[in-house]
C-alpha cells in the first residue's frame, strides 16, 4: 500500500509538470496575439538598452478604409522614439536663444497651429515668418515617396521638413551643430537616444527622425462627422443642418469641395495636390519655387479641413479669419490666372442658407479629443 | 514486472506532446496555407507584364501645356491638365469559349510612372488565346464603397447620392469656348437617373475588348493604349459646351461616355 500511495504521488507530480506545461505553452501562443499578458523583460545594461519597442499607432477604426499609416523603412515607430520626439517637439533648446520649441507655432491645443497668428513669429521675438503654420495631424498617411511637406512642397518627408525650421532666419534661428552640442549636454538625452535609436552619438538626423515619429502619432478621427461616417456607433453625429452641408461639400453641382477636401471614403480630408485655388491675379510663386516650373506658380498643399475651429486665421498667408469668409471667397470671389486650378474657375452658385449650411458641416469636423490628448503634451 | 508509474514512460510523451504547442504556435505565425489550384497543375503559368499607354491622334499624351494643341471632333481645342481611371479584371478568352481572368484592379494617374506598369499576382495559364479583355471601371459586384484603400486615399470614391463606388475616370482639361478657356472634367462612375421615379442607378462599367490573339509560352508583356479623342467622337460627338463640368450627375453625359467608351482602347 505504502509503494502504491507514493506511486500515486509521484503520478500526480508529473501530472502537475504536464498541466503547467501545458498552460504556459497555451499562454505561449496568447502572447502573440493578445497584449495582456505582462512579458517580463530582463533590466537593460546601462550602455544597451536593447531593441526599442515597436509603437502602436492609436487610429479610429473607419480609418481602415485607407490602411495603415506609411512609416519609412529607415524611421520605425517606436515607443523610446516617439517619446524623444514628443520631448525634442516641445524643446527650446532648438532655437538660437531657448525660447521657442516646434510647439511654440504648432501648439497641441490648437490642433497644432498657431491660432490667431496669420504668420508666427520667430525665436528674436521679433522677426515674422511669410506662411500660415500648417497644423499637424494624419500626417502618417501622406506617402513616403512622391510627398511633399510645407504648403509650397519643399520638403520630401516629415524628417526632411523638421530639420529646417531650426536653421530658418525667420523661425528658430538656430544652427545644428549648436543644437546637437547643447542636447549632448544635457542630463537627459545621451541615454534618450540611446534608448530610441541605440547611440549616445546625436546628430541632426536622428533629432528629425525622433521628432518625424512622434509627429506621426498626431492622430485625429473623432469629431462628430467621423461618428456619422463611421456608421453613427458612438457619441453624437451630425445635425439636419449639417447634414446639408455635407451633401453641398460633396455635390459636384453646389460646392463640390470634396474632389480636393475628401469625402467619406477618404477621412483624410485632402488629396495632398498642389493647386492654384485663385486668391491672386498675380499669385505667389508657390510649388513653382520648387520645381522651377511656371504651370505650378500659385499652387499651394491642398489642406485637410479637419479641425478648423482651432486654426483660424485660414490660408497660406491666413488672408481670412472667418470660415464664412472662406466658403464666400470661393463662391464670389476667384481671381482669374494662368494656372488657376479647373475646379476654381467653374462657377458655384450657393444661397446664404447654403453657405451657413457648409460652414456648420466643416465646423463639425472638430475633434476636442484630438487637441486634448494628454500623450500629445509635454 | 514493469513500473507503469515509474517517470521514465512519461518524460518522452510529454514532450512529444509538449512540442505540438510548439508546433501550433509557429504554424499560425509562419506557414502559410496551403493554396487550391484549380487549374490543372500540368500548365505552366506566366507573369503579365501590361503597359498603360495614352495617346491623342496616334500621339503620345502630352499632359499640362500652355496651349491647346487638340482638337474634338466638334472641332473645339482643348489640352489635358489631369487623366486618372480605373480598370479591373483583365480577362483572357480562348476560342472554345473557356477564359481565364486576372480579378484586381489597378489605377493609373497618367502623371505617375509607377502606374505606368501593372504586374498582377495572379499568373496567366499558357496557351492560346483569342482576344483579352477587361472591364473599364468596376462592375457591379466590385464597384463596393469604401472597399478599397489605395482607392479612397486618392480621393477616387463616387458620391453616394449618385449610386456611390468609385469613379472609373477623371479626364480634366480646358477647352476653347468662343476665345475663352473654360474648364471641363470628364468624370466617369455610376449614372445616377433622376428623371424616373423612383431614381435608379445605372452601373456604368463597360468591356474593352482588344480584338487580338495571344500566345502565351512565358512571361509576356503587351500595352492598352487608351485613345482619349475616341471619348469624344464615336459614336456620339461630344459638345464641351453641353457636357463640361459638372457632368457627374449627368445621366445622359455618364450614357455617351458609357457607348463611346469600347472603341476607346487598342492593342499594342
Amino acid at each position: 500500500m505504502d509503494r502504491l500511495y507514493l506511486l500515486l504521488n509521484k503520478m500526480k507530480y508529473y501530472f502537475k509538470i504536464i498541466f503547467i506545461t501545458v498552460i504556459a505553452l497555451l499562454g505561449a501562443c496568447r502572447e502573440d496575439d493578445n497584449s495582456d499578458l505582462i512579458i517580463e523583460r530582463e533590466e537593460p545594461h546601462n550602455n544597451d538598452p536593447g531593441e526599442p519597442t515597436p509603437y502602436t499607432f492609436q487610429v479610429p477604426a473607419h480609418f481602415s478604409r485607407i490602411g495603415a499609416p506609411f512609416v519609412p523603412q529607415d524611421n520605425p515607430t517606436t515607443v523610446e522614439g516617439v517619446a524623444l520626439g514628443k520631448k525634442l517637439f516641445f524643446e527650446r533648446k532648438l532655437s538660437r536663444n531657448n525660447q521657442i520649441s516646434c510647439a511654440s507655432c504648432h501648439k497641441p491645443e490648437a490642433s497644432f497651429n498657431d491660432p490667431g497668428k496669420a504668420v508666427s513669429i520667430g525665436a528674436d521675438g521679433t522677426t515674422q515668418g511669410i506662411r500660415n503654420a500648417m497644423p499637424l495631424f494624419n500626417l502618417a498617411w501622406t506617402k513616403i515617396t512622391n510627398s511633399d511637406f510645407n504648403w509650397h512642397g519643399n520638403a520630401e518627408s516629415l524628417e526632411e521638413q523638421a530639420l529646417e525650421p531650426v536653421v530658418n532666419p525667420l523661425e528658430m534661428q538656430e544652427s545644428w551643430p549648436n543644437v546637437v552640442n547643447k542636447l549632448k549636454a544635457d542630463p537627459d538625452y545621451p541615454r534618450l537616444f540611446n534608448e530610441a535609436f541605440g547611440t549616445v552619438d546625436i546628430d541632426s538626423h536622428l533629432v528629425v527622425k525622433a521628432i518625424a515619429q512622434f509627429e506621426r502619432t498626431l492622430i485625429s478621427g473623432e469629431s462628430r462627422y467621423d461618428n456619422y461616417i463611421n456608421n453613427q456607433s458612438n457619441g453624437p453625429t451630425l445635425t439636419a443642418q449639417e447634414i446639408r452641408g455635407l451633401q453641398l461639400f460633396i455635390n459636384e453641382d453646389k460646392g463640390d469641395c470634396a474632389h480636393c477636401h475628401g469625402d467619406q471614403s477618404n477621412p483624410l480630408m485632402t488629396d495632398f495636390q498642389f493647386r492654384n485655388n485663385g486668391l491672386d491675379a498675380n499669385p505667389d510663386s508657390g510649388l513653382a519655387a520648387v520645381t522651377k516650373n511656371p504651370n505650378d506658380i500659385g499652387k499651394f498643399k491642398t489642406p485637410s479641413v479637419r479641425n478648423l475651429v482651432f486654426t483660424a486665421p485660414y490660408m497660406h498667408d491666413g488672408r481670412f479669419t472667418t470660415l464664412e469668409e472662406v466658403v464666400d471667397f470661393y463662391i464670389d470671389d476667384i481671381q482669374e490666372s494662368p494656372t488657376l486650378d479647373g475646379f476654381m474657375r467653374k462657377k458655384r452658385e450657393l444661397t446664404s442658407q447654403e453657405r451657413a449650411d457648409l460652414v456648420a458641416f466643416l465646423k463639425s469636423m472638430t475633434d476636442s479629443s484630438f487637441t486634448r490628448n494628454p500623450a500629445f503634451r509635454p | 514486472m514493469k513500473n507503469l508509474f515509474n517517470p521514465k514512460y512519461y518524460i518522452l510523451p510529454l514532450i512529444a506532446f509538449s512540442s505540438l504547442f510548439f508546433t501550433a504556435c509557429e504554424e499560425e505565425d509562419d506557414e502559410p496555407l496551403i493554396e487550391t489550384r484549380i487549374v490543372e497543375e500540368s500548365v505552366p503559368r506566366y507573369q503579365a507584364s501590361i503597359n498603360f499607354k495614352e495617346k491623342v491622334n496616334g500621339n503620345d499624351l502630352q499632359m499640362n501645356t500652355n496651349n491647346k494643341p487638340y482638337t474634338n471632333a466638334a472641332g473645339q481645342s482643348f489640352n489635358v491638365t489631369r487623366l486618372r481611371y480605373l480598370i479591373s479584371d483583365i480577362k483572357f478568352q480562348k476560342a472554345d469559349g473557356s477564359s481565364f481572368t486576372i480579378q484586381g484592379y489597378h489605377f493609373v494617374d497618367a502623371t505617375d510612372p509607377a502606374d505606368d506598369t501593372y504586374m498582377p499576382d495572379a499568373k496567366v495559364p499558357a496557351g492560346d488565346y483569342e482576344k483579352i479583355s477587361f472591364t473599364f471601371g468596376f462592375d457591379r459586384e466590385d464597384n463596393v464603397s469604401n472597399a478599397y484603400p489605395a482607392l479612397n486615399i486618392a480621393n477616387w470614391a463616387w458620391p453616394g447620392m449618385l449610386g456611390g463606388g468609385y469613379h472609373f475616370m477623371q479626364l480634366e482639361g480646358d477647352y476653347d469656348s468662343l476665345g475663352t478657356s473654360k474648364f471641363f472634367a470628364t468624370h466617369m462612375g455610376t449614372a445616377r437617373n433622376n428623371t424616373v421615379s423612383p431614381t435608379t442607378y445605372e452601373a456604368n462599367h463597360f468591356e474593352a475588348v482588344l480584338d487580338t490573339a495571344i500566345s502565351i509560352d512565358g512571361d509576356f508583356s503587351f500595352s492598352i493604349v487608351m485613345n482619349v479623342e475616341q471619348w469624344y467622337e464615336d459614336p456620339y460627338q461630344w459638345d464641351f459646351n453641353v457636357y463640361n463640368a459638372p457632368i457627374m450627375p449627368v445621366y445622359d453625359a455618364q450614357r455617351k461616355l458609357f457607348i463611346n467608351g469600347p472603341s476607346v482602347f487598342t492593342f499594342e
